[in-house]
């Protein structure tokens, strides 16, 4: 018995390293896109390669697409190998799975995937991507449109004074391998209170300090926007996952939404759909505040050896 | 950066070991009040479901069906998010009232089996002699009840430690929302996780060696009496 056990598990791990020696793959990890499906994301994807595929080879039909030359390097590699993708809550189950090789590379915003290189040497960039103009947002329950004005106004007032710049070379562009700074909320008694969701899940951006305290460079905004608006923030720690849930439930008035993106447009020439209506991170109950981060870049990580 | 340099950065640096602590602490608070809560709960909801009122007995196993048969997390997003959502409770003692509420249908159901499997004709001897009905309860079946549900009841204990770990979905900072936090910000998972799972090993063991204690000193009465 204990033969034929050993034998059939000799023989499943034999399979499953043919099957991953033979695949004509790979398999790639990307944070929830909250307004879509894996499988419908997936399909967007292997439309879209199919549209351009036949474009890539000639200058002609190069020069016909404007976006080209931006796109260059992921159409390369979405045409040359079909990227499989699959879905993860939170930047910890993505590494996971990288580690234990069920997936191959993870994509991620350039400066979380700098934090994520510098602090862990097994990890290496395979790739960058200037992919897609992304955005980071504030959402908030569908209907909270004064507290929204209120973040947009403050949000603007912080681009046009160089703020939001400052923070950014501050908490991400020049951060490096250190921690971000810590971030103390002043009170104005008597005013309102918002409450917002932090998840400590895309350092340095949303990041939670060894003393558990969260900071970084949401923190950061969140404080000169509480000053800017004369009300007092609490920060409240919860998992990524539940984001929605907290602000349906009114537990919570404001989340950090990841990205916002208007996804690819396939060139006109090109027949088939895009990636345009499936790369939506949006939902029905949400509405978001203007951008305070913008990235265009991706990196595609995947383990050093 | 060496393994020991690691085992720094996650749980000494920046004072960790004290937010580790402090995650532990939420934990066991969580878990020792949903036990109490949920265990004497249990006890009310097994008098029920084995009442003599037809009805009382069909609300009690629609009670134990539902809360056994649900995923804890989603009972635990309906109560903080829902039911609960315009309280002033804190998640805390959301999280406790859940916990207690799923607890007490298992715990319902194990005594229920444990009272099945005592004789009743010992009950009914103890009568003829003159016990009341709380004496006989008392005195011949609880102890035997005990004996029998002490080993599932452990089981309990310790799976109900690992429910608690889901609490970081209504923005309670437990042991396995600390270890998270630890590992996104170090990134660093597999080890952390693997510490993470360490403590909560340690945990299942020290409430193992509490019930082998109560084994022991009970051998100890038994031989000295």
């Amino acid at each position: 018995m204990k033969k034929v056990f050993c034998a059939l598990v000799f023989v499943l791990m034999l399979a499953a390293v043919c099957s991953a020696a033979g695949k004509d793959f790979v398999d790639a990890g990307i944070l929830t896109y909250l307004g879509t499906t894996e499988a419908e994301f997936q399909r967007g994807l292997d439309d879209l390669r199919k549209a351009v595929a036949p474009l890539i080879p000639t200058d002609e039909e190069k020069g016909g697409w404007a976006e080209y030359d931006r796109l260059e390097g992921f159409l390369d590699s979405l045409v040359k190998t079909r990227r499989v993708i699959h879905f993860y809550d939170s930047l910890l189950s993505m590494q996971m799975a990288l580690r234990s090789r069920k997936i191959d590379e993870i994509a991620l915003p350039e400066p979380v995937g700098l934090y994520l290189v510098s602090n862990n040497p097994k990890y290496d960039i395979y790739f960058s991507l200037n992919m897609m103009p992304s955005t980071i947002s504030f959402g908030f329950k569908r209907g909270n449109t004064a507290l929204q004005k209120e973040f947009n106004t403050a949000i603007a007032s912080m681009r046009k004074d160089g703020t939001l710049a400052r923070l950014q070379k501050e908490f991400v562009t020049e951060l490096g391998t250190s921690e971000p700074r810590e971030v103390r909320f002043a009170t104005f008694k008597g005013a309102k209170t918002v409450r917002v969701a932090v998840t400590g899940d895309l350092p340095p951006i949303d990041f939670i300090a060894a003393d558990g305290r969260p900071t970084g460079y949401n923190t950061a905004i969140l404080y000169e926007i509480g000053q800017r608006i004369g009300k007092n923030i609490q920060l409240v720690s919860i998992e990524a996952g539940a984001r929605s849930a907290a602000l349906a439930g009114e537990r919570v008035d404001v989340v950090f939404w990841y990205r916002n993106t208007d996804g690819i447009k396939a060139p006109k020439q090109a027949k088939g759909k895009n990636l345009k209506n499936v790369m939506k991170d949006n939902m029905d109950g949400v509405i978001l505040s203007e951008p305070y981060y913008e990235w265009d870049t991706d990196l595609i990580i995947g383990l050093g050896d | 950066m060496s393994f020991t340099e690691i085992l720094y950065k996650i749980l000494i640096q920046g004072g960790s070991y004290m937010t580790i602590l402090k995650g532990l602490w939420a934990t066991v608070q969580i878990s020792v009040f949903s036990l109490i809560a949920g265990t004497l709960l249990g006890a009310v909801i097994c008098a029920i479901r084995m009442s003599k009122v037809k009805i009382l007995r069909f609300i009690a196993t629609v009670y134990i069906v539902i809360l056994r048969g649900s995923p804890v997390l989603m009972l635990l997003m309906l109560m903080y998010y829902g039911v609960f959502a315009r309280s002033s409770l804190d998640a805390v003692t959301i999280a406790v009232i859940t916990f207690s509420l799923n607890v007490a249908a298992h715990i319902a159901e194990l005594l229920r089996a444990s009272i099945g499997a005592t004789e009743h004709g010992q009950v009914e001897a103890a009568r003829t002699l003159g016990f009341s009905a709380w004496q006989s309860f008392y005195l011949v079946t609880l102890p035997q009840v005990i004996k029998i549900a002490k080993p599932v009841y452990q089981s309990t204990i310790v799976n109900l430690i690992q429910w608690t770990s889901v609490v970081g979905y209504v923005s309670i900072t437990d042991l396995t929302r600390v270890i998270n936090n630890i590992a996104s910000r170090t990134m660093q998972p597999m080890i952390t996780i693997s510490i993470g799972m360490l403590i909560y090993l340690a945990m299942a063991y020290i409430v193992h060696g509490i019930f082998a204690l109560t084994d022991v000193s009970h051998k100890r009465k038994e031989r000295s009496e």
